[in-house]
């Protein structure tokens, strides 16, 4: 059974209380009460919670009530539905430093999505369904760097000769950042 | 292996022909086993296969197949309790017993939720415990050395290969009634004395004393769907303080259960879903107790009557079951 991918936004509606449904499968009741409590404390962010959820849901795809508690968070056609890539930060209409500071956040997307991947490797070779969720991230992921890194040029062009050494430094960063994905593709 | 109750005889041929196996039975039999790949936990009370008993003699088996795979066997105290889950397998499970009214009991049910990775895995097990008309104490045994402890955890972590996968579930006859009122607590505790009542301190032992309030009836909270119970052990009107035999959280809320007139006929209408090949169950002490369930049937569920049931977090009155299917 594949799992929604993680940039479906009823994932975070569902840690964050927005989306209140009663769940069948154990586990999954039990992982989504810990993690809203955890949310709720401060303890974890939910940008690491969700992370956390979908790799497990991912783990535990095929356990009872699953498709279920899968049917009631994402529809019942969840399973042909094709996610369209989210756009946050239209970058190319926004020219902002501010955007700066979105990229720090993409940034540590990356890196934890990394992690994730470098941790899985051995099951990704061996579950086809797993390989193509992280895919979907991996394109998704691609795509919003790519966004950011044309951004970032931008800005570098623009930007007044006391900012521009922070832009370059960001630049740079996102270049070494990007190298990583380079890996993946086809 | 079926998992049911075998006398002494067979269990020490079991252990010699090197099978590896999850024991509960009396501190008088299991104290003589000869060591080998098992860990064990004190009770007399079972749901065997025919029915519902109390032996001090015979002993509970489940045999954890391996399919070729590792496992090992720890001793856990209060202070290392909280790394169990970093010490299983990626692909796999935890069996874990814990000994009542002690201190790693208490560590581990409070502070579940902050265990690195609890998730990744199923930790399912149950607390051990004695005949109740008895001075005996609660015991948890490691197999391998053969050493009793009063105090420590025993745990089996078992490798699964990738083709399968450990899944827990629970059965829980009770649901709150939603026409009672809300109950919220100040702290995380075993015991109560002040609590919220719809939004009202109010001393929970007169609450229920006033109220006439049965406590063979859980509290139940709400866990995104799944109904967990925690049961009262006591209520000490002259002190003024309710004890549990599970913690109560703060950040939950909980309501008392609706009265139900069979708790057989309950376990017959909520069990009908399991499979006869579950590899480990086991259910509460005062389910058995409460519902009269000697002598009586539970369909495929097969296992000890326990003083707490551990599926991942501590859980009272609750039927725990754990299955492995193929991914």
């Amino acid at each position: 059974m594949k799992i929604p991918p993680i940039t479906r936004k009823e994932w975070r509606k569902l840690l964050n209380g927005e989306l209140d449904v009663s769940l069948r499968n154990f586990f999954f009741q039990m992982k989504v009460t810990q993690a809203r409590t955890q949310i709720n404390n401060g303890t974890v962010s939910i940008e690491t919670a969700i992370n956390d959820l979908h790799i497990l849901c991912t783990k535990f795809s095929k356990a009872k009530n699953m498709d279920e508690d899968m049917k009631s968070i994402f529809g019942a056609d969840y399973m042909d539905e094709k996610e369209p890539i989210p756009v946050h930060f239209d970058l190319q209409k926004d020219i902002d430093i501010k955007n700066i500071f979105s990229s720090l956040r993409y940034e540590r997307e990356i890196l934890f999505y990394k992690k994730a991947l470098e941790k899985k490797e051995n099951i990704v070779q061996e579950k086809n369904n797993l390989i193509v969720t992280l895919q979907e991230e991996v394109i998704f992921l691609k795509e919003k760097v790519s966004i950011l890194y044309e951004g970032l040029k931008e800005i570098e062009a623009i930007k007044e000769e006391g900012e521009y050494v922070v832009v370059e430094e960001k630049v740079k960063k996102e270049e070494k950042t990007w190298s990583f994905f380079n890996i993946f593709k086809k | 292996m079926e998992s049911k109750l075998y006398t002494f005889e067979e269990v020490v041929a079991f252990i010699k022909q090197g099978f590896v196996l999850s024991l509960a039975g009396d501190e008088r039999v299991l104290s003589k086993l000869p060591p080998g790949n098992w860990i064990g936990g004190t009770i007399p009370y079972f749901m065997d296969v025919d029915c519902g008993k109390f032996n001090q003699e015979l002993i509970f088996v489940n045999e954890i197949e391996m399919y070729n795979s590792e496992y090992s066997i720890k001793v856990y105290d209060e202070n290392s309790i909280l790394n169990i889950a970093s010490d299983s397998y990626d692909n796999g499970y935890s069996l874990l017993i814990l000994p009542a009214f002690q201190k790693i009991n208490e560590v581990y049910s409070i502070q579940t939720e902050n265990i690195n990775g609890l998730y990744d895995n199923p930790i399912v097990g149950w607390v051990s415990g004695m005949d109740l008309n008895s001075s005996d104490t609660p015991k948890t045994f490691s197999g391998l050395t053969g050493k009793m402890y009063e105090d420590k955890g025993v745990v089996l972590h078992v490798k699964l290969p990738e083709n399968l996968f450990a899944q827990v579930d629970i059965v829980n006859i009770f649901n709150p009634d939603i026409e009672n009122d809300e109950i919220k607590f100040y702290n995380n505790s075993f015991d109560v004395t002040s609590c919220m009542i719809n939004g009202k301190d109010v001393n929970l032992a007169e609450y229920v004393t006033e109220n006439g309030i049965d406590s063979k009836l859980p509290l139940i909270a709400d866990y995104s769907g799944a109904s967990i119970n925690v049961c009262i052990k006591e209520v000490d009107v002259e002190n003024g303080k309710v004890s549990f035999f599970g913690p109560l959280f703060k950040s939950k809320s909980y309501k008392f259960a609706k009265a139900i007139p069979s708790y057989i006929n309950e376990f017959d209408d909520k069990t009908k879903e399991l499979t006869a090949n579950n590899v480990f169950s086991c259910n509460c002490v005062l389910n058995y107790l409460y519902g009269d369930l000697e002598g009586k049937k539970i369909n495929n569920a097969a296992g000890p009557v326990t003083f707490g049931e551990i599926a991942y977090n501590l859980l009272n009155q609750t039927l725990v079951v754990l299955t492995i299917d193929e991914i």
